[in-house]
């Protein structure tokens, strides 16, 4: 466990950079990250933490010119992803019982939710007005 | 004999509570104030509940002779001083056994899980950071429990969106991970396991972890509408996805009911105007205040039934 040592692991802001390097399709430079992030956090900040998330293990930092790039590192070693996945669907499926992992972000809808979704989406994500409620 | 009474009603009322209250209070009630008041709620009072059972139990038990004469109290003056109904305190005592028996289960069941989930999210992380980027089509994007957890991610789902929507997903996974959500599921779960009439918390619970990683994810990207569009554009892309690779059955299994069929309420939360809701947070509070405190009276009361009964066997025995 080495560096990570008995604190928590993730603060506020390397959870919200890490987010946010992870929603990139391509790497992204310090100037990048700082404007995605909220809170206008200071480019120093920013530099510091994407640093600190590199020697974590939790990005690679690529060289572009004079410039650094950061992405998401690939996790080291190759898993056999087919196998993990089967793990990840037993975990998952075990009996109703799935407290030791979290929701999907999303799961199953059934028509009456896609429904109400695509038309949430039509009216541009405003809220109803004079809905049911 | 009062106080417990009082612990039984207000613990029924905290049942009778949940199923009316437990929805609205996530979805009105900042997430992170109404999750853990929730898991909280739910244990304090499934706790209560489970000493006083005991404690009823006890106080019946206590008179037969053998136990007692090794207890060392008089069963007359225990009758006397706390005067249960023989019936009732049997009932109490089958009870007791039965819920304590089911929470144990219940958190054995947690800490296989939680092994389980912890060695599986050590070795997909290998050295690397909390974030996993699996090579699988299918689409799913979840947060695996943990003392080292990680988010899963497929690149199925990734490639299918945006960046804006992308920024969401892992916004909201993070906050997960970060704030320990699965803490208060077992919590909550664990409370239903020592008081089945709390059940309907483990569905608001889950529901709220949901609602409190959504605000986080549109904290991150600055605009809840934003988030709730994101929200919809996602749910709508993994359901399309899901349908191209539905053949697999295993992929067909409903992973959280309640959380997962109520996307379009947490697309609907997101809407409307960021939730303060303190009325009734202090009225919960109240509620389980009075609970825990009816409790710790009902626990003092029988005590000092069984003090008693301890001083007139002393006198008696030193007589002889």
């Amino acid at each position: 466990m080495g560096i990570s040592g008995r604190r928590p692991e993730l603060g506020r802001l390397e959870s919200a950079v890490l987010a946010v390097v992870a929603a990139s399709a391509e790497p992204l430079t310090v100037t990048r990250v700082q404007a995605e992030l909220p809170g206008d956090p200071a480019y120093t900040t920013v530099m510091s933490t994407l640093a600190r998330l590199a020697q974590k293990g939790a990005l690679r930092r690529v060289r572009d010119g004079r410039a650094y790039l950061y992405e998401l590192a690939a996790p080291a070693g190759s898993i056999d992803d087919a196998l993990t996945a089967r793990q990840m669907r037993r975990l998952l499926g075990e009996g109703g019982d799935h407290a030791a992992v979290l929701a999907r972000f999303v799961a199953e809808l059934d028509d009456a939710d896609e429904r109400l979704l695509t038309d949430l989406l039509a009216r541009g994500g405003r809220p109803e007005t004079g809905g049911p409620e | 004999m009062t106080a417990a009474l009082i612990v039984l009603t207000l613990v029924l009322a905290v049942a009778a509570t949940v199923p009316v209250v437990g929805l609205p209070l996530v979805s009105r009630v900042r997430p992170s104030a109404a999750v853990p008041l929730l898991a909280a709620g739910s244990l304090i009072s499934a706790a209560s509940i489970g000493l006083v059972l005991v404690l009823l139990g006890l106080a019946v038990v206590g008179r037969v002779p053998p136990v007692a004469d090794f207890g060392g109290w008089s069963v007359d003056t225990l009758e006397v001083a706390v005067p249960v109904p023989a019936v009732v305190g049997a009932a109490a005592a089958a009870l007791a056994v039965v819920l304590i028996g089911r929470t144990l289960h219940r958190a054995g069941r947690i800490l296989l899980l939680l092994s389980r989930a912890d060695r599986l999210s050590r070795r997909l992380r290998g050295g690397g950071g909390p974030i996993v980027v699996v090579d699988d089509d299918a689409a799913d994007a979840f947060t695996l429990a943990g003392v080292k957890g990680c988010v899963v991610i497929s690149r199925g789902l990734l490639d299918a969106l945006g960046p804006a929507d992308r920024r969401m997903l892992t916004g909201h996974e993070m906050s997960h991970l970060r704030r320990r959500h699965h803490l208060y599921v077992h919590a909550v779960d664990l409370a239903v396991a020592a008081n089945p009439l709390l059940t309907r918390a483990a569905g608001a619970v889950r529901l709220g972890v949901e609602r409190w990683a959504d605000e986080d994810a549109a904290r991150l990207t600055g605009d809840r509408a934003a988030a709730a569009s994101a929200l919809a554009r996602t749910a709508l892309v993994r359901s399309s996805l899901r349908r191209r690779t539905a053949r697999d059955p295993h992929r067909s299994v409903p992973v959280l009911g309640v959380a997962t069929s109520h996307v379009t309420d947490r697309a609907r939360a997101l809407l409307a105007p960021a939730p303060h809701g303190a009325v009734l947070t202090l009225g919960v509070m109240t509620l389980l205040i009075a609970t825990s405190a009816a409790a710790v009276a009902s626990t003092i009361q029988i005590h000092q039934g069984f003090e008693l009964a301890e001083m007139t066997w002393w006198t008696t025995t030193a007589g002889k």
